[in-house]
Order: C-alpha cells, then structure tokens, then sequence
C-alpha cells in the first residue's frame, strides 16, 4: 500500500499534489489569516498610545 | 423527512438520483430538506420586512416612522444576510460533501444538533431585535460597541455562530473519512469548492466569537469597558467574512448547477482550484477595506489586506468569471450545441428557472456587484461610496442579484431532485428569476446611482429631511420613484418564488426525470474524446472583453466622480 502511494506520488505533479493536500492548504491559509488581519491589527491597536 | 419525498431508499439508506448519476445517502438528504427549508422561511421573513424598509426610504409612502425603521431594517438583514444565506449554505456543503462524493453524511446526529442551536439562536436573535428599548439600539449589523443592544442579541449571536460552527463539522468529518479511505484521488472540483468554502466560513465564525462573547460579557457587567477599535477590527471578520461564505458558496453553485442544467465541463481543473486556492488565502483579508478611514489600524495594514493580498482574491473571481462560461460553451459545443459566437447560449434551456437564476446570478453579480466590489475596496475610490446608499447598492448586487438568485436556481432542483416533487405553478416558476432579476437590478441601479451621484446616506429612514444637516438631497427624489416601483416588484418576484417553493411541496406532482427536455444535458459526461480545452470558447472571451471593458469606463469614470468632490485650495 505504502509502495502504492509513493509510485503514485511519483507520478502526480507537483502542484496537483499540493493542490490535493487540503488539510496542509488549509492550515498555511489559516496560519496567514491569522498573522496578516489579527495579529497585525491587535499588534496596531496596543500600539496607540493610551488617551 | 416531512413526508413531502417521493424517493425510496435500498437497505442501507442509499438511492440514486436518476437526473445527476449522484448517489445519495439519507443521512446527508434530510439534512439538506431541513437546512433548505429552514432558509426559505427566513427568506420569507427577511422579504417582509424588505417592504417597510423600502417602502420608509420611498417617501412618497414613508411607512414606517423613524423610531421604527431600524428595528425593521435589523430584523430584514439578519434575516436575509445570516439566517437566509447561512443556512443554505449548510445545505449546500452537505450537497457538496455527501452528495457529490456518494457517502453518508458523517456524524449526522452532530448535524440535528446544530440545526437545533442555530434555530435557537436564529429565534433569539430576532426577538432581542423586535423587543430593542432604549437606551439600546436595534443591531442592524454591525451594532458597534460603545452603543449598546440587548444582551440577549449578542447571546442570540453567539449561540448562531455555535451553532453554524457545529453544523459545518459532519461536512468536514466527511470529507476526512473520505480523504483517509481515499488519499489517492482528488476530490472533485464541486467537493473541492465545498471545502474551500468551509474553512473560509470557520475563520469568519471564528471572529464572531472572539467579537461576540467579550461584548457580550461588557453588555452584561463583567467587563467594564470594550475596546471600540478591538471590536471595529474583530466585528469585520465576520461582518464581512460571512458574506464571502456567500461567494464562495454561490460560485461552487455556479459550477454544480451550470454542469448539471447547462452540459458545462470544466475546462481547466487546475486553473479553477488555484482560483479557490487564491479565495482560500486572500477573500477573508478584504473584511478591511471597512477599517479604510478607521484611525487606529496602521496604514500599512490598509494597504496590505486591502490591495496586496486582496487583489489575490480579484485575481480569482477574474479566473471564475472566465472559467464557469467557459465551460458551459466548451460543454455544450462538445455535446453539439453551440454553433457561431454564441449559439451555445442562446440554445440553452432558458425556459429553466433552476438555469435561467444560474446565469442571471452570474452575469448582475459580475457587471453589477463584482465591479463596483472592487472599485469600493480601493482606499481612494472608497471615499465618495462610503456610508451612501451605493454602498447598499453594492451589497444588493453581491447578495441579492448574485447569492439569492443563485440559491433560489439551486433550491428549484433540491425540490425537483431532493424532494421529488416538480414545479408547482410552471408558467410562474419560468417567469420568476426574470422577474426577481430584473427588479432588483434596477432597484441596485437606483441605489448606487442616487449614493454616488447624490450622496444619500444609508441607514436613514428619510433621504430629503435628515435633520441636523443643510444638504438637499431634493434632485434624487424623481430615482426615488423608480426605486420604490423595482423595489415592489422585485418583493414581489422573491414572494413569488416562496410560494412556488410551498406549492411544489404541498401539491406538487411526482418529479419524473424524463420529463427534463433534454435528459443528455445533466449527463455533462465530456461528449467525445477531444479534450474540453480544444473547444473553442471565444463566445466567452468576448463576453469577457465586454466586461473588462465596462470595469474601465467605470473605473474611469468613479476616478473622474472623486475628482470633481475633492478639490484642495480656493
């Protein structure tokens, strides 16, 4: 089965792999979501200075 | 379910369905019946409430009087933009997921459960509206904090989101078993849209939580304060991420139905997931082009989630807006249907309501809410639609025009194909999406006319007499006339289209797939063995020069709007 899926893998370019692996997509969109517009904005928030 | 199907099942739950090939299992039908049917009852509220609203900014009727408007103008749009697009695109993901990939619906108790807490905090949600005193303000959207609304509306929305997050779990559970017994294939690009569609939706859901429940604990004492530039920048992820759950959800619509209705193939897959791909990186930074005038963010974050990475996100609706018609010629030439320029549009089934929405969604989304989406994400351009009624033209564009026109075109085949029953009052159901359509377009057209050329503001119950203010909105009063008849008529096409949904399910004849009139155009089984790209699609590259050709005189002529408006020195 493991032979399967490395011959496999072999065969599939490679961006239909990545394309193929949506849990990795997912994860990298969320982690760059989560960077870009929250920790950024919370970052631009706490640097105003108090009133 | 509700006894309204005529469909029977083998042994172990499954059936196929003998229009789509599909095979579908029980647990994931009832579960569409009930998240469909639950949407169309909210449509039916939302369109209610769509009368006084318009019928108050009409005014030569002036229905409502202003201490009233919000609260109607609330109770319309969480009905309509949440309740109505958020549970049918539940729908939509198990159509998505189950359907499409011919499996049981994973953890369907986990689906009954959610559809329980959302319809709780749906219920809620509108009584805290309708029973708003002063001092607290009735919601609408965005209900910044420091003005306050009831607790039990936050508590409402807190137990909505819980609840859609619940819901979208079974779809997901799904599609891992399906990965895990299956790691070699692809999943197929509706599936894949499906997916995409999913995690945008729990990033926006998300952020209503990590809105909602700190203001809700400020609303109820334990905080003493809420941050009102933490809420602006956390509210956006929802506020607008779950109108990109509406687009995602449509355009996977758009390729499910025109493949299934219209023959289409897809004719590239891999430039079609890298446009999801791109949606599933960028859609959900667009949320800050609210914050452009908003004080506290830094500009370099503006100017980063609103032009670098969003434009990744204008990059993908460009692939979509030429890859889905695209298809549908390459499809329909295939299969011997297209001859000339255009020969394979005009031969389509348009007397197909389910067909008929599909395109229209596609075509006012794209010209009328697509174009102007952008123009009004950019920071200069911004700030002549800023807080007018163009704004809402906008969003009736995106929402109304695109999403609703194309979940009614997938709602007419849930009803042919879900339930079994046919189209009860036929003559009207072929009339109808032409019906809606055309109204509601005109009525955005009024919108944004009268905001951007006028300057009439939103979220007010009167355009000629706004008190505190010298201005004379009097010259847009005549578009005012033309908005309100659209408006009637386009309440009428969305009533229409409920009751045609309750017709077919209560008198509605037994569905029989042989009575499509062309049974080979749901086959969509590729024609002959060219490959679909050696189709010609040039009908579609014209379609697509005329639109990047109306994107420019627009843009153009929105740059040359602002520069009459903002004129520096004497």
């Amino acid at each position: 089965m493991a032979t399967d899926a490395t011959e496999r893998s072999e065969d599939v370019p490679w961006p239909q792999q990545i394309l193929d692996s949506i849990w990795l997509l997912a994860l990298a969109a969320i982690l760059y979501w989560v960077l870009a517009y929250v920790v950024w904005g919370i970052v631009d928030i706490l640097a105003v200075p108090m009133g | 379910m509700f006894g309204f199907s005529t469909h029977e099942y083998d042994d172990e739950g499954f059936r196929t369905c003998n229009v789509t090939g599909l095979t579908i299992h029980r647990s994931a039908e009832d579960m569409v019946k009930l998240y469909g049917l639950t949407a169309i009852v909210a449509l039916a509220i939302g369109g209610v409430f769509a009368f006084f609203v318009a019928m108050t900014r009409w005014e030569l009727v002036s229905l409502l009087s202003p201490a009233d408007f919000y609260t109607y103008l609330s109770m319309h749009a969480w009905n309509l933009l949440i309740f109505w697009m958020i549970f049918m695109e539940i729908a939509i993901l198990y159509v998505g997921g189950a359907f499409v990939l011919g499996r049981r619906l994973s953890l369907p108790r986990l689906a009954k459960v959610g559809w329980v807490v959302m319809a709780t905090g749906a219920v809620v949600v509108n009584a805290a509206i309708w029973t708003t005193e002063a001092p607290n303000q009735a919601p609408l959207l965005t209900s910044y904090v420091p003005l306050p609304s009831n607790w039990q509306f936050y508590a409402g929305a807190i137990v909505f989101i819980l609840g859609a997050v619940v819901a979208a779990l079974p779809f997901f559970a799904t599609i891992w078993h399906e990965r895990r017994e299956n790691p070699n294939e692809t999943l197929p690009l509706v599936t894949f849209g499906a997916f995409i569609t999913g995690i945008v939706a729990l990033e926006s859901l998300v952020g209503g939580l990590i809105t909602y429940v700190p203001t809700l604990l400020w609303r109820v004492g334990e905080f003493s304060t809420m941050d009102p530039a933490f809420y602006r920048q956390m509210y956006w992820i929802i506020g607008h991420g779950s109108q990109q759950i509406n687009l995602l959800a449509m355009i996977t619509v758009w390729y499910f139905l025109t493949h299934v209705l219209g023959g289409a193939e897809v004719a590239s897959q891999k430039v079609s997931r890298t446009a999801f791909v791109l949606y599933l990186f960028f859609i959900n930074l667009g949320a800050a082009h609210h914050l452009m005038s908003d004080p506290v963010v830094s500009t370099g974050w503006r100017m980063w989630n609103t032009s670098y990475a969003a434009y990744g996100a204008v990059l993908a609706s460009m692939i979509h807006a030429f890859a889905i018609p695209a298809g549908l010629e390459a499809g329909r030439r295939a299969k011997g249907k297209g001859g000339g320029l255009f020969g394979w549009l005009w031969s389509s089934p348009w007397d197909d309501p389910g067909f008929s929405a599909t395109i229209m969604s596609i075509i006012l989304f794209g010209f009328l809410g697509g174009i102007t989406g952008v123009m009004m994400g950019q920071m200069q351009l911004n700030m002549t639609w800023h807080n007018t009624l163009a704004t809402v033209g906008h969003f009736h564009a995106t929402v109304v025009t695109g999403t609703t026109l194309a979940f009614m075109g997938l709602a007419y085949y849930v009803l042919r194909l879900v339930f079994g029953r046919d189209w009860a009052m036929k003559p009207f159901a072929k009339i109808q999406p032409y019906l809606y359509a055309g109204a509601m377009s005109l009525l955005v057209l009024m919108m944004m006319y009268v905001g951007i050329l006028f300057g009439v503001p939103r979220r007010h119950p009167s355009v000629m007499d706004i008190p505190g203010t010298e201005f004379s909105f009097a010259p847009a009063k005549p578009f005012f006339v033309v908005f309100g008849v659209a408006a009637l008529l386009a309440i009428l096409g969305g009533a229409l289209f409920v009751l045609i949904a309750v017709a077919s399910l209560l008198t509605g004849d037994r569905f029989d797939a042989d009575s499509v009139g062309d049974v080979t155009r749901a086959a969509a089984d590729g024609g002959d063995a060219k490959p679909i790209h050696e189709y010609s699609m040039r009908g579609t590259f014209t379609l697509c020069l005329v639109f990047l050709a109306t994107f420019v005189v627009l843009w153009g002529l929105n740059w040359y709007l602002l520069s009459t408006v903002w004129q520096i020195g004497p």
